[in-house]
């Protein structure tokens, strides 16, 4: 088996670098809680009628009424004038009205709060309940109150539409190219029109070139199984036996491929170009066979990377990988436009 | 039949995937064991073939699936009929994948042993069993019976997991002597 393809250049990335790469950025799939607005909650705070006492007063409220989950919150802020007093975070609005604190701690709370010097009459507010996660989220937050902000480099590399560079768009256009191509031959072999291509992005080594096989009578032989299978095949495993007329199925044995650095563990390092968005089913057949990233095409009504599930990045699992969706996506596209 | 004597049938079924479950624990593999029962009758069986495979796809559920094809090939009678009338035994909980894989196969009922905290698919995890939001490309959802014989299960798993996993690569297990 060769895997000696010429690499098509694309011309649109010689034009004009920039604007090209920023098109053909393939979407990252995050988990929900990256996109979600913030989630706000009613606290009581106060104004510090006295400044001076402000060491004070916070050393006294950080004792009986420690901000607990709510840590990302800076407990002072200043009023629009800068002169203007300050305002301080007293304690959460459903800590008193919680019935089991009701008798014992509210009742001391407010004695306690009532007893401090230099605090203003308290009212409720309502502040970010979360942590900010991404730079769009924090820049919401502090709309409300001042919070703390720890940003996650790749989280917002990925977010930038600029994670890829030039170089890397070139190998994932390439790469969806032949998924697209496999799914071509499946069609052309009364398949379903979804083809998957599993690569190893450090030896630039394409390990398996597979195409659903639904058609042939086993429902559960989708194209991710099937080049999950052909990656075992490389590394002298193997379940499934593919007839002589499914020649384009294609595997390179460990012999052929360059040496890594450790050892082959299933897909372990690996990545996923397919066509078309993976199932439930095949999503976490990824999870169980360790596959680093996954690129797909186009979305579908039951896909679990990012359409009806996450599955890459469902709490409780104990691998994660990453999704970019939309590779390529007017042509895989056109491969389900039919539907 | 009373409820006690359904329970009965299910336990004693469960004893049949108990024995495939050491079966595997003894081949150095998770230790899962399933069967598939139709007309009263054990037509498939299964055990975790994920190392001898490097396949992490070949769970004892998926093996089951595939004999059960094999047999009906061989007898020449429709696979979907047998499917849609059988019960799949295992002694943990299907994971997300092998429920959808279930979904897809059209089997009916699923009975299980003990939960399966890291992958489940009938409710540990996610509930893909009953997810009545998934089209119907994606099959159709089955009843899950949990907890028949479940401390069974876990004790085997308890045994296998003390053990090393002799197929995980070197950097994420102790160095080999």
């Amino acid at each position: 088996m060769s895997y000696r393809k010429k690499m098509k250049t694309c011309s649109l990335y010689q034009n004009d670098e920039k604007i090209d790469a920023c098109e053909y950025q393939p979407e990252p799939v995050l988990a929900d809680e990256y996109l979600e607005p913030v989630h706000l909650v009613d606290v009581y705070v106060a104004i510090i009628t006295d400044k001076k006492k402000t060491s004070k007063i916070v050393k006294k409220l950080n004792e009986i009424a420690p901000l607990g989950y709510l840590q990302h919150l800076k407990r002072i802020r200043t009023t629009n004038d800068p002169a203007g007093p300050l305002q301080i975070v007293l304690y959460e609005k459903s800590f008193a009205t919680d019935i089991s604190n009701w008798d014992s701690q509210k009742c001391q709370i407010e004695e306690v709060i009532s007893t401090i010097d230099g605090l203003g009459k308290k009212y409720l507010t309502k502040v970010p309940s979360t942590p900010p996660l991404t730079r769009h989220q924090y820049n919401e937050a502090i709309q409300y109150w001042p919070v703390n902000f720890h940003e996650d480099k790749m989280i917002t590399s990925l977010l930038s539409g600029k994670y890829f560079e030039n170089k890397e768009l070139q190998d994932i256009e390439m790469y969806m190219k032949l998924a697209i191509q496999l799914a071509q031959v499946a069609k052309r072999k009364k398949q379903l029109p979804i083809g998957a291509v599993i690569v190893d992005p450090v030896t630039k080594t394409i390990i398996c070139e597979a195409y659903d096989l639904q058609n042939s009578g086993y429902p559960l032989q989708h194209a991710v199984m099937v080049a999950i299978d052909l990656v075992a095949h490389s590394q002298g495993g193997g379940m499934w036996i593919y007839e002589d007329s499914h020649s384009e199925l294609k595997y390179a044995s460990l012999q052929e491929q360059p040496k890594s650095g450790t050892g082959v563990y299933l897909c372990t390092g690996y990545d996923l170009y397919t066509t078309q968005e993976p199932c439930v089913m095949c999503s976490m057949a990824l999870v169980h066979s360790r596959i680093s990233r996954v690129f797909y095409g186009s979305s579908q009504k039951d896909g679990a990377l990012g359409s009806k599930f996450k599955i890459h990045c469902q709490p409780g699992l104990n691998h994660h990988y990453k999704v970019f969706r939309h590779c390529l996506q007017q042509h895989t596209d056109q491969l389900y436009s039919e539907r | 039949m009373s409820e006690v004597d359904v329970n009965k049938i299910h336990v004693d079924w469960m004893y049949k995937a108990l024995e495939l479950a050491e079966k595997s624990l003894n081949a150095q593999e998770v230790p899962v064991g399933c069967i598939i029962v139709y007309n009263d009758q054990i037509i498939a069986d299964g055990g975790n073939e994920v190392n001898e495979t490097k396949n992490a796809t070949r769970h004892a559920e998926i093996i089951a699936i595939e004999k059960v094809r094999d047999m009906c090939q061989k007898q020449n009678i429709a696979e979907k009929d047998v499917f849609a009338n059988a019960t799949l035994y295992v002694t943990v909980e299907p994971c997300i994948m092998c429920a959808a894989a279930l979904k897809i196969m059209g089997v009916p009922l699923v009975v299980y042993g003990c939960a399966n905290e890291r992958f489940g698919g009938c409710g540990s995890i996610l509930n893909i069993a009953s997810d009545k939001s998934l089209s119907q490309d994606s099959g159709s959802c089955f009843d899950a019976i949990g907890n028949v014989l479940a401390d069974k299960a876990v004790d085997l798993l308890k045994t296998f997991y003390k053990g090393e996993n002799v197929n995980a690569p070197d950097n994420k297990r102790k160095k080999k002597s």
